[in-house]
């Protein structure tokens, strides 16, 4: 049986061998008949392998040493032939297995997925949601419950979110805040009452817990009283009137912004490579509370506060208006966005006229020192808010410009790469398969060709290495971030540059008002149009071709 | 000395070899046995040889009937003698040691 194997596997490789140099293999099996003993003839078979495995290699290297499209046959050609590339197949393949590794490594495989990322407006793909069940799936066997809570909160099918969010929960208690990062998101609307409970268990004196419970309640008493007065419609409903108490009660305020902040750093780091995407999409749809509800509740209050007041219960008027400042003062200080601190500021000045309100009402009895404090404090949150322009703190101009600049390169070079990479693709495919083409083996056409497969992986991996390159100040703003830098911990100075990139795509088109068209969406119908003239043409002029004999 | 060869210590074993009846055919396998080399060190360099005109070579039908035809080899007229002077230089340098020497 061993002998018989022997045979049969060099059979096998003679048959592949390659034809200039088969009698060799043919010699070599031929002895084997001779050879009786199996042992013998196992070691004289797998020498004979060897032997063709050498053969092979050196035909393969002879092959890769000729141009793209040539044969051996072309070797003996007289200058009559075909044109060829100046380059042979192994400088091709050296260079293009150069442009590989380019993209192989960590900061070359983060840059693509980035890049890819910006001209899908950062939308998580299906791709990016495979690398996310891998973190989860690893996380799951080490025990590392900060990653699958990671995934669960990056993870954009909310029903794999809710199993995750369960999962992490279940191995750390610690992280029950997470379900109120993921509820009632706006994009999937996930509402789980066990998810209220358990908040409620964690976080008892947590304002924000109350507001998240409140707002399903407070939208569909909206939604019911249209074309009615909302103030009744909200007043009307125990459940949201108590829940807005509760929350104008509690002690602290915390959205777990941080928290989140935080634990997206900490999952990123630890992947790296993982995409943009993700956590543009965690961080962006991270619950924050309804604003109108807040201030719907906080003009409910003062409304009562100065009824209070006109029946005479100025302590209980004055305690009533305490309670909306200083709920407002505590969503200002504690805080960790913009939006919320400005409606902290809002409800506080709210808080604070309708107390001025109430001191002016008091008539006589009016105490001009309390007035001119409240004064004060007004203009404190006044300026305050003047300081607040925006959710997204705007950086300075020259970093904008900066991340403009970039993000320009950024995409010209990533556009260059792609189109040259495909360009390279079709030219060495052409020529390869060239005798099955006639109608470009010649002429124009050829040396059209011919040029592109010497010169465009050469230009595919220059623009590739640019590519890399321009996209170095994103890799360094991202491992700030991901690292805590203070001068990254907020998160601005990272959506920037991703916003600068995805307007700088080539797959924005946008058309303006004023009919100004997008420079990327003439340049593309140009290219369309030169490309439909060209194949149309060539095979117009195949068709006419006479046959030949 | 013909064209030029790496002459390996393997090469100057199979050129030891096919010196002791030069005008002999002999077949892979006997070459094998008489210089202990395996057939994927022996045939390359049988080809190379070939190649470099140093080798005569010839298929010959076997005489047992439905096995294949074998490969025969010996030293060309100039490979015999370029086979001397590599032996010889070998020897030389001390490198090689000739069969006799070794006994």
């Amino acid at each position: 049986m061993m002998r018989g194997f022997a045979v049969r596997s060099l059979t096998l490789a003679v048959s592949w061998w390659p034809a200039s140099s088969r009698q060799w293999g043919q010699a070599v099996l031929a002895e084997m008949q001779e050879i009786s003993d199996p042992g013998e003839a196992c070691r004289w078979a797998a020498g004979g392998i060897m032997f063709f495995l050498r053969a092979a290699i050196t035909r393969l290297l002879e092959w890769m040493r000729l141009p793209v499209g040539a044969g051996y046959s072309h070797l003996a050609a007289s200058g009559n032939g075909p044109q060829f590339p100046k380059h042979s197949r192994l400088a091709t393949a050296a260079v293009l297995l150069a442009t590989a590794v380019l993209f192989f490594v960590p900061v070359g495989r983060q840059t693509m997925r980035t890049v890819f990322a910006s001209w899908s407006d950062f939308r998580p793909s299906a791709n990016d949601v495979r690398q996310l069940e891998t973190l989860a799936t690893r996380a799951e066997q080490n025990g590392d419950a900060d990653d699958i809570a990671f995934a669960a909160l990056c993870h954009p099918d909310p029903e794999r979110a809710e199993q995750l969010a369960n999962r992490a929960v279940a191995m750390d208690r610690r992280l029950t805040w997470i379900y109120a990062s993921r509820f009632r998101r706006p994009d999937d609307q996930l509402t789980d009452e066990g998810w209220l409970a358990s908040l409620r268990k964690f976080d008892p004196e947590n304002a924000f817990i109350y507001l998240t419970a409140a707002e399903p309640e407070g939208d569909r008493r909206l939604q019911s009283a249209r074309g009615q007065n909302q103030d009744e419609a909200l007043t009307s409903d125990k459940k949201w009137m108590d829940e807005m108490a509760r929350a104008f009660h509690a002690s602290r305020y915390d959205s777990y912004v941080g928290r989140h902040r935080r634990l997206t750093r900490e999952g990123w780091q630890k992947a790296p490579t993982l995409s943009p995407s993700l956590v543009v999409y965690s961080l962006w749809s991270h619950r924050i509370p309804e604003i109108f509800q807040i201030k719907a509740y906080a003009n409910l209050q003062i409304k009562l506060a100065l009824q209070q007041g006109q029946a005479g219960h100025m302590n209980l008027a004055e305690e009533t208006l305490g309670e909306v400042t200083s709920f407002g003062e505590r969503m200002t200080q504690s805080a960790e966005t913009d939006i919320e601190k400005l409606a902290g500021l809002t409800v506080t000045r709210l808080g604070l006229q309708g107390l001025e309100k109430l001191n002016i009402n008091a008539g006589p009895n009016n105490d001009p020192e309390k007035v001119r404090t409240r004064l004060e404090q007004l203009e404190k949150v006044a300026a305050s808010r003047a300081r607040l322009r925006s959710a997204l703190p705007t950086p300075p101009p020259d970093t904008l410009d900066a991340y403009e600049r970039n993000a320009r390169w950024v995409q010209v070079a990533a556009v260059s790469a792609l189109s040259l990479a495909i360009l390279t693709l079709l030219s060495l495919f052409a020529l390869e398969v060239g005798p099955g083409l006639s109608w470009f083996m010649s002429g124009w056409k050829r040396r059209i060709v011919c040029a592109a497969a010497d010169y465009a992986p050469l230009m595919f991996l220059a623009a590739s290495a640019v590519l890399l390159v321009s996209f170095r100040p994103f890799a360094i703003v991202f491992e700030q971030y991901r690292s805590g830098n203070q001068f990254a911990a907020d998160g601005a100075s990272f959506i920037w540059p991703l916003l600068m990139l995805n307007r700088m795509s080539p797959l924005s088109y946008p058309l303006e008002p004023t009919g100004e068209y997008n420079a990327w969406f003439a340049l593309t119908i140009a290219l369309a149009f030169i490309a439909i003239v060209v194949i149309v043409r060539g095979f117009l002029r195949h068709q006419a071709a006479p046959t030949k004999n | 000395m013909g064209v030029r060869l790496r002459i390996s210590r393997q090469t100057l074993l199979l050129l030891e070899a096919l010196l002791v009846r030069p005008a002999q055919w002999q077949h892979g396998y006997a070459l094998s046995q008489h210089t202990e080399l395996a057939s994927g060190t022996l045939y390359p360099i049988l080809m190379r040889l070939e190649k470099s005109g140093w080798l005569e070579t010839r298929w010959e039908e076997s005489p047992v009937p439905g096995r294949p035809s074998r490969h025969f080899y010996r030293l060309s007229g100039n490979g015999r003698e370029w086979a001397r002077e590599e032996l010889h230089a070998a020897q030389k340098t001390k490198f090689w040691k000739t069969a006799e020497s070794k006994s």
